[in-house]
């Protein structure tokens, strides 16, 4: 009976220590009448491969000890589609748009393009490869630490159905929403064309920094944009639900800004810095220009993704809209 | 051809899952006479009650644990084998158990009579 010892010290060393001796001393038992049967059916002794596939009928060690532990899983069913969500808006809003921004840089911007493509873009293909490992690990202890949890921290037993979130109308805009809209709106565009126009950001005790005179060009295309912006937010504000010429007007606006956004990361330097000392100016006007790029390509990436969506929205109400018909007219 | 082999599929996994919920109240009711294992699974296999020794020995741990079985090795045939009988307390559970299958049978009984009815009346109606 080599071959039974052979598989109770395989299942054995699957279990724990306390438990190896009683539950292997209980399925050699059972095993051995197992084979006692069989031989009494047989009139004969069970050659070799007859009490191999016996064994093998029972199952590998491992799945045959497992059946003895208690069910331990790091995030258990209950949790695992919040995990999954989870993971799902890690990918969406950090490594979805850093791809997007990364390619958007390369194509528009040739002084990111020198040194990004290449053996930089590997270097920069790991750096996203270790975040994304560090964000998967991060998420993943969370969550094994709350399945752990869950029993004891009264997470199960202490909610409230008032608690929930209100039930979502997505057609239904927020006067609030459009108010805020609009001042922040008129504040930031009045800044920025101010800005656009005189092309000064600051200039201190020696401290001047300026924007390219390129950017003067823009003036105009910012100007159409913030007045659209603040246009369609009062619109919104009279009448606070989403029509289909609202949405589309919104996808316009957001496909022209981040045209308009798209083009901005070329215009290199986008800001000039003076300084008492040369090199100190040098390495703050690469730092502000890099960041300038940086934040135009999100902008844009951002205002792509925001033109999308309302075409989808525009897209699937049209089409539940026809299904409805269709529905009625049979 | 191939739904077939979904629905054969899917009847076993259904089948297995019906057949869960009564393994415990088999297993207790088996053990009101004192068995090992082996014996216990042949008695079960016998009566229609097939369980493969990958869940019986852990239930029959588990049902131990919970002090509704209680177990001794003793010699046997010049073996050394494990014997399970029902604890007193185990007794109580599988009454309460008892009663309880008996409740759900009736009430499927009852619904299955009414489904049944049911369906009488479309198929007339639709004649």
């Amino acid at each position: 009976m080599e071959l039974l010892d052979r598989y109770l010290q395989a299942v054995k060393f699957w279990l724990p220590v306390e438990q190896q001796d009683d539950i292997a001393a209980e399925l050699a038992e059972d095993i051995r009448s197992q084979v006692e049967d069989r031989k009494e059916q047989l009139g004969r002794d069970l050659k070799e491969e007859e009490v191999e596939a016996l064994l093998k009928q029972r199952g590998r060690p491992l799945v045959v000890a497992q059946q003895y532990l208690p069910q331990r899983d790091l995030i258990g069913k209950m949790l695992l589609p919040a995990y999954w969500f989870v993971l799902k808006v890690v990918l969406l809003c950090y490594l979805a748009p850093w791809v997007a921004v990364w390619i958007g840089l390369n194509i528009f911007s040739p002084s990111y393009r020198a040194h990004h493509l290449g053996l930089g873009a590997i270097t920069d293909f790991y750096v996203l490869m270790a975040n994304a490992v560090i964000a998967f690990t991060v998420v993943t202890i969370v969550f094994a630490v709350i399945e752990r949890l869950k029993d004891s921290s009264g997470f199960l037993t202490n909610w409230s159905p008032r608690k929930l979130p209100p039930v979502r109308n997505i057609d239904r805009i927020s006067r609030a929403n459009s108010g805020f809209e609009i001042i922040f709106g008129f504040i930031f565009g009045v800044w920025w064309l101010k800005m656009l126009w005189a092309l000064t950001v600051m200039d201190i005790s020696g401290v001047a920094v300026s924007l390219a005179p390129a950017l003067h060009g823009f003036f105009w295309a910012f100007l159409l944009i913030t007045v659209a912006n603040i246009a369609l937010s009062a619109a919104n504000f009279v009448r606070p639900y989403w029509t289909r010429t609202q949405r589309a007007v919104k996808a316009a606006i957001n496909f022209a800004t981040a045209g308009v956004l798209a083009v901005l990361v070329r215009v290199q330097p986008a800001v000039i810095v003076n300084l008492p000392n040369t090199r100190s100016a040098q390495v703050a006007e690469a730092t502000l220009n890099l960041t300038l790029a940086i934040s135009f390509a999100i902008g844009s990436v951002v205002c792509v993704a925001i033109g999308g969506i309302e075409l989808w929205r525009i897209y699937s109400a049209t089409r539940k809209r026809a299904r409805l018909q269709h529905r009625v007219a049979a | 051809m191939a739904n077939s082999t979904e629905n054969l599929s899917l009847i076993e996994n259904l089948r297995l899952e019906l057949r869960r919920g009564c393994l415990v109240l088999a297993v207790l009711a088996e053990l009101r006479d004192e068995q090992y294992g082996y014996t216990l699974r042949k008695g079960l296999s016998d009566r229609g009650m097939v369980i493969d020794e990958g869940t019986l020995y852990p239930l029959l741990r588990r049902l131990e644990s919970q002090g509704l079985l209680v177990s001794e090795w003793r010699e046997e045939e010049k073996r050394n084998k494990r014997f399970y009988r029902i604890s007193r307390n185990g007794r109580i559970v599988l009454k309460q158990l008892l009663f309880e299958w008996q409740t759900i049978g009736l009430s499927l009984e009852e619904i299955l009579k009414e489904s049944g009815n049911g369906t009488s009346r479309q198929i007339s109606a639709g004649s």
